[in-house]
C-alpha cells in the first residue's frame, strides 16, 4: 500500500510501507532512507531522491512495491527478404464487420532504398487467398496507404495519398517512394506511427476509415469504395507480409514496434496521447481502454500481451535500441 | 510476381489490378489488363 499522496505523512506510515507487520518502536527515517531496512524502490514515481537530509514530506505517495515503468526494449524488424510475423488463433478474438469498431495503431520506420510495396499489417479468416482481410499497405507507385476492409472480392476502402497529406506526413511531392531516405515526419529516431480507425456504423468507405500520421489525421483521400461487406473473423494475422504469400513484391521492408488493436474508435485526443509525444510506449502508458491485444517484440518474440494468438516470427529478428 | 484484374467497385465500373495481391492500378477492366500485359 502506498503512502497517501499528500497530507500529513506518519513515521508509523513509513515503517509500515518499508516493513510490514513490523513494530519496531527505534525506526529510523534516515535508517529507511538510506536503506538499512529495504532498498528504495526506485520504480515508484514518489520515492525520497535519496540525499540527505531528507523531509516527511519526500515520502508522500511512496509505493515500495510500485511496478517498474515500461521500458521499450526491442522492436521488430522485416527486412523484405520473405520475413514475416505469423498470428494464429481457433477463437477469434474479434470480429471484422459492419459493427465492430476497431482501431489498429502501428509504429513502422521503411528500411527500404528502392522503391517497393509494403505489406504493413493484414488480418482475416484465411491464409488461402487474400481475398477475405483487412490491411494496411502501401503501394509505391501512386505513394499511397490503403485502409482495406475486403471480403468476398468486394472492397471497402480508402486510399490516402501521403503526399497529398503533407501537413500530417512532411512529404509533399509523389516522387521518391516513401523509403528510409524518404520517410516523412518521424520521432528522432525515424519512426512514424500509423493509426487506422474503423468506425463500422458508416455506410461508406470513406466516413468508415481514418489515419493518422503520428498524431496528425490525413485529410485528404485519393478515392474510395463502399462495397457490400460481409462478416469475417480475425483468425490469421500477419505483419510485413500478405496473408497468402511468401516473400512476394508486398513483403515489408521496415520495422514494426508496439503494435495496438483496439475494439473502438478512438478519438484524435487518445491518439496524440497514444503518440505520446514521439516517445514509443506501451497501452499501459497511454491508452488501455478498449485494447484487444498489442505486440511490443520487448520479450524477443511474437507473443501478444493479452496472448490472443499464437504468434511467430518467420526470418526476421528482434533488434535491441 | 502474381498479377491479377479484379473490380475495384463493386458496381465494376473501376477495376484494379494487383501485384501480389497490393493494388498497383486502377482503371477499366481493358487499361488494367493491358497494363498487366506491358509488365509479363
Amino acid at each position: 500500500m502506498a503512502i497517501s499522496s499528500s497530507g500529513q505523512v506518519k513515521m508509523s506510515e513509513i515503517r509500515n510501507e518499508l516493513l510490514p507487520g513490523n513494530t519496531e518502536p527505534n525506526f529510523s527515517l534516515r535508517s529507511a532512507s538510506i536503506g538499512d531496512y529495504a532498498t528504495i524502490n526506485t520504480n515508484s514515481t514518489d520515492a525520497p531522491d535519496g540525499s540527505e537530509p531528507h523531509s516527511i514530506s519526500e515520502w508522500r505517495g511512496y509505493d515500495h512495491s510500485a511496478a517498474p515503468a515500461y521500458s521499450n526494449t526491442k522492436f521488430y524488424r522485416n527486412d523484405g527478404a520473405g520475413d514475416y510475423v505469423n498470428g494464429t488463433t481457433s477463437t477469434s478474438p474479434f470480429s471484422i464487420s459492419s459493427s465492430q469498431d476497431l482501431t489498429v495503431s502501428i509504429w513502422v520506420r521503411p528500411q527500404n532504398t528502392s522503391t517497393q510495396n509494403h505489406m504493413i499489417i493484414n488480418f482475416g479468416n484465411t491464409n488461402a487467398n487474400g481475398n477475405n482481410r483487412m490491411f494496411i499497405s502501401y503501394t509505391a507507385n501512386v505513394n499511397r496507404i490503403l485502409t482495406r476492409y475486403r471480403s468476398n472480392s468486394v472492397n471497402f476502402d480508402v486510399q490516402w495519398a501521403i503526399h497529398d497529406n503533407s501537413t500530417a506526413t512532411g512529404i509533399s511531392n509523389s516522387t521518391p517512394a516513401w523509403s528510409a531516405s524518404n520517410r516523412g515526419n518521424t520521432n528522432s529516431d525515424g519512426w512514424i506511427m500509423l493509426t487506422m480507425t474503423y468506425d463500422a456504423s458508416q455506410s461508406s468507405g470513406s466516413n468508415a476509415f481514418d489515419l493518422y500520421w503520428n498524431a496528425t489525421a490525413f485529410t485528404s483521400q485519393a478515392t474510395s469504395a463502399s462495397g457490400t461487406r460481409t462478416t469475417m473473423n480475425a483468425t490469421k494475422l500477419r505483419i510485413g507480409e500478405n496473408l497468402h504469400l511468401t516473400d512476394s513484391a508486398g513483403n515489408a521492408h521496415m520495422d514494426f514496434d508496439e503494435i495496438k488493436i483496439y475494439n473502438r474508435v478512438l478519438s484524435a485526443s487518445e491518439i496524440s496521447t497514444l503518440y505520446n509525444s514521439g516517445n514509443i510506449a506501451d497501452s499501459s502508458q497511454t491508452v488501455s481502454s478498449g485494447l484487444i491485444t498489442e505486440w511490443t517484440f520487448d520479450g524477443g518474440n511474437a507473443n501478444d500481451s493479452n496472448s490472443k494468438y499464437t504468434g511467430s516470427i518467420v526470418n526476421g529478428t528482434t533488434v535491441n535500441y | 510476381m502474381e498479377y491479377s484484374v479484379e473490380p475495384y467497385l463493386e458496381d465494376e465500373s473501376v477495376w484494379e489490378v494487383l501485384e501480389d495481391s497490393i493494388p498497383v492500378f486502377w482503371g477499366t477492366q481493358e487499361e488494367c489488363q493491358a497494363y498487366v500485359d506491358s509488365l509479363t
